[in-house]
């Protein structure tokens, strides 16, 4: 793999363009079509597609490698992992999945000893289950951009001279770093920043973790969106006119998911390989109409 | 026609067969930039890399000066964060295990220093292969005042600092690091009294910076924190108070603490008019300069400001100030192993008693004289809280934290942890302080 990787500041030089490592793939694709009616007045046809994937870094020559990235989010290569997961620190739970949360109310980021870039001891207090404060945060890995699978949906139907198109796209199990909610929640105008001045949360509950763990950053970008729907009408001859025909479209119409910032869809890192699942201040995928009508002459 | 496509065929095949016969290589020369061997063997080259020293140490949000007053402003309650967005500051104000190997600013301050060490290595060392002696020793001066200021800023925030550069370096003790700052800067003093710098040197330098001034009061800065006071009290001596030497900004190149804090009031701003002091070191009220390095706004939060060496954007900002080099002989003296208290005062009244006009920067604190005597102790006090007021944002008063014994509670962080990009890539990493 050709990645710009960090190297120790006291060389002098802080990263290099390095060609290490290699990226192990493994997977499967389907693609399905299906006629279901083939009639003189009715068509309808599907297609299904469904990908599957699963890659790691190998042979990197180190545990860890942290890129940089201008949204702060902590993207890593580690041996044996998926590429460009999220690795940072991560809220302490107790034994029912809960947050662990202080006498004024705050809950904690995990504590203890990192023994390796995936291996930590966390260390609480015996008495009152809190991690200890003087040990420092303890890191894993915290999300995963890379989606369990892709799919997509499309059927054509038409009947007599009128033609309908509905595409669906889906994306299910990747994770998003949610930079841009969570600067929201900073600045005092997001969900969460509402509950902590509406008294729902003790005051300072955001401030608490707000820098130190990243986890809160992490957002289910799993989404099934009706990628397009589109209708036509062919109207045929009009005098020396032919072919005229009508056409209603829209795109990105629905997005059915649990993301908390506006599209889970969009990426600040660009067209990076690496750099996936990054939403700092990215422009959302609009809703689009057009109505076309076309002829020839 | 066609034996013409079956050249062009067969002189295609040579390229091809050319191209995967020396495939494979890593080094690759960029074109669009002068190579290494170009820069650093001409007197025209040297100078651009040594003023693009300067660039990396002054400029932007990236800079040695930013991080440096930042860093440390916040880490001494100097500052605070305006927009809890700025994630790095923001751990920097929340202090202890908040501020990680992670930290973004750390990070980039480490970086920058390394780096310009490693520039500045190249630079001193090509230099002395230059026919011409007077623009060489020029060049070595300007690259060690960096060179000393990178090391030191280093030693200032961490433990152990490298011993040098190359990969798997190992580390060496903070207070050898100033001495090693104090090495770089004794050479240079050789080199400027061996050749006297140029003219055409000093014209193809920015202006600002007093290098033979600079050597010697970085020398004093640094052989008080490494706690050699005689050597000290010398070379402060030996730096003439009436002159400025400064980084200097215009139009393009913004003073970075303008063009990041004040100029946005979204990043940092200064604590208060107390300056993060606690009672009973606080300013006192008729102290002038608390006008000099805060302003208010009655309207728009919050009311205490940047203004001082952070004011505008061509504001220049000192190498170091001469008040610095009055209260080094002041602390030299108090701590000094016969001490001269007596002396000690007389240089600490000439910081409480100067009046702005009569500092080249305007700072004087413009206050009625003490009334003695004082024990050391006493004139030590003093001296932390003149120093803390009249170099205010300069990043030194982490340092002076530890050196005048301040307590942990008074700071947010009192050593910093090393930088995870060093410890992933250098086993010789130390491990971190606990606080």
């Amino acid at each position: 793999m050709l990645i710009n990787r960090f190297i120790a500041p006291t060389t002098g030089f802080s990263s290099l363009l390095d060609n290490f490592g290699s990226l192990e793939n493994k997977g499967f694709e389907i693609v399905v079509n299906a006629k279901p009616i083939q009639s003189k007045d009715f068509n309808w046809s599907v297609t299904g597609i469904y990908n599957h994937n699963r890659n790691k870094a190998v042979k990197i020559g180190q545990a860890l490698t942290l890129l940089s990235t201008n949204q702060g989010a902590p993207v890593a290569i580690i041996e044996g992992q998926p590429i460009g997961v999220f690795y940072g620190a991560f809220f302490a739970v107790d034994a029912n999945g809960g947050l662990v949360k202080n006498t004024s109310g705050y809950p904690q980021g995990e504590r203890g000893i990192q023994t390796g870039a995936l291996t930590y001891n966390v260390t609480r207090d015996p008495t009152t289950g809190l991690p200890i404060t003087t040990n420092p945060l303890v890191r894993r890995i915290i999300g995963d951009p890379n989606p369990d699978y892709t799919a997509s949906l499309v059927n054509e139907l038409s009947y007599k001279k009128a033609s309908l198109r509905i595409q669906l796209d889906a994306v299910q199990g990747n994770e998003v770093f949610n930079a841009d909610w969570r600067t929201r929640q900073g600045v005092g105008n997001g969900k969460e920043a509402e509950k902590e001045q509406t008294g729902v949360y003790p005051r300072g509950y955001i401030n608490s973790f707000y820098a130190t763990v990243e986890q809160w950053r992490i957002d289910d970008g799993s989404f099934v969106k009706l990628r397009e729907i589109s209708l036509s009408y062919a109207f045929g001859n009009f005098k020396k006119i032919k072919d005229i025909t009508l056409s209603v479209s829209g795109r990105n119409l629905i997005s059915w998911d649990n993301y908390k910032g506006y599209d889970p869809e969009v990426n600040a890192g660009g067209q990076s390989t690496i750099l996936r699942g990054i939403d700092f201040g990215a422009v959302p995928i609009p809703k689009t109409f057009s109505v076309g009508l076309s002829a020839k002459f | 026609m066609k034996n013409n496509i079956i050249k062009i065929v067969t002189i295609g095949a040579f390229i091809s067969t050319a191209i995967v016969q020396s495939g494979c290589k890593k080094d690759f020369t960029n074109p669009n930039a002068a190579t290494d061997e170009q820069v650093f063997s001409s007197p025209k080259g040297l100078t651009g890399a040594v003023v693009g020293l300067q660039r990396v140490y002054t400029l932007g949000r990236g800079s040695t000066l930013y991080n440096l007053v930042t860093i440390n402003g916040l880490t001494t309650n100097e500052m605070i964060v305006v927009n809890t967005g700025n994630t790095a500051e923001v751990q920097l104000a929340s202090g202890g295990t908040a501020v990680d190997g992670n930290h973004t600013m750390l990070t980039t301050f480490w970086t920058t220093c390394n780096k310009v060490v490693y520039d500045a290595d190249k630079i001193i060392t090509s230099a002395q292969t230059l026919a011409d002696k007077n623009y060489a020793s020029g060049l070595i001066a300007y690259a060690s005042i960096f060179k000393a200021l990178s090391i030191g800023d280093m030693a200032q925030f961490w433990e152990k600092v490298p011993s040098g550069i190359g990969t798997g370096v190992t580390f060496i003790d903070r207070v050898d690091g100033f001495k090693k700052a104090i090495t770089v800067i004794d050479n240079a003093l050789a080199a400027i009294s061996a050749n006297a710098i140029s003219a055409s040197f000093i014209a193809n330098v920015p202006a600002g910076i007093d290098i033979s001034n600079t050597l010697n009061a970085l020398k004093a800065r640094y052989s008080l924190f490494a706690g050699l006071y005689p050597q000290a009290l010398t070379a402060a001596n030996a730096v003439d108070i009436t002159k400025k030497s400064t980084f200097n900004f215009d139009a393009l190149s913004l003073n970075p603490l303008f063009e990041i804090s004040t100029s946005t009031n979204n990043v940092v701003q200064v604590k208060d008019s107390t300056l993060g002091l606690l009672i009973p070191l606080q300013p006192d009220f008729a102290d002038k300069r608390i006008q000099f390095y805060t302003t208010t706004n009655p309207t728009i939060a919050p009311r205490f400001r940047i203004n001082g060496f952070g004011a505008a954007a061509a504001t220049a900002f000192p190498v170091y100030l001469p008040g610095e080099m009055t209260l080094i002989k002041a602390e030299a003296y108090a701590r000094a192993a016969t001490p001269d208290l007596a002396n000690s005062l007389l240089e600490l009244e000439k910081i409480r008693t100067k009046l702005p006009a009569a500092d080249p920067f305007g700072v004087g604190a413009s206050l009625p004289a003490a009334v003695g005597p004082f024990t050391q102790g006493q004139l030590l006090d003093s001296i932390y809280k003149h120093r803390s007021i009249e170099l205010y944002m300069s990043g030194m008063k982490l340092e002076d934290m530890r050196r005048f014994g301040r307590p942990n509670a008074e700071k947010k962080r009192n050593l910093m942890p090393y930088p995870l990009r060093e410890r992933d890539n250098n086993p010789n990493t130390p491990a971190d302080p606990p606080f």
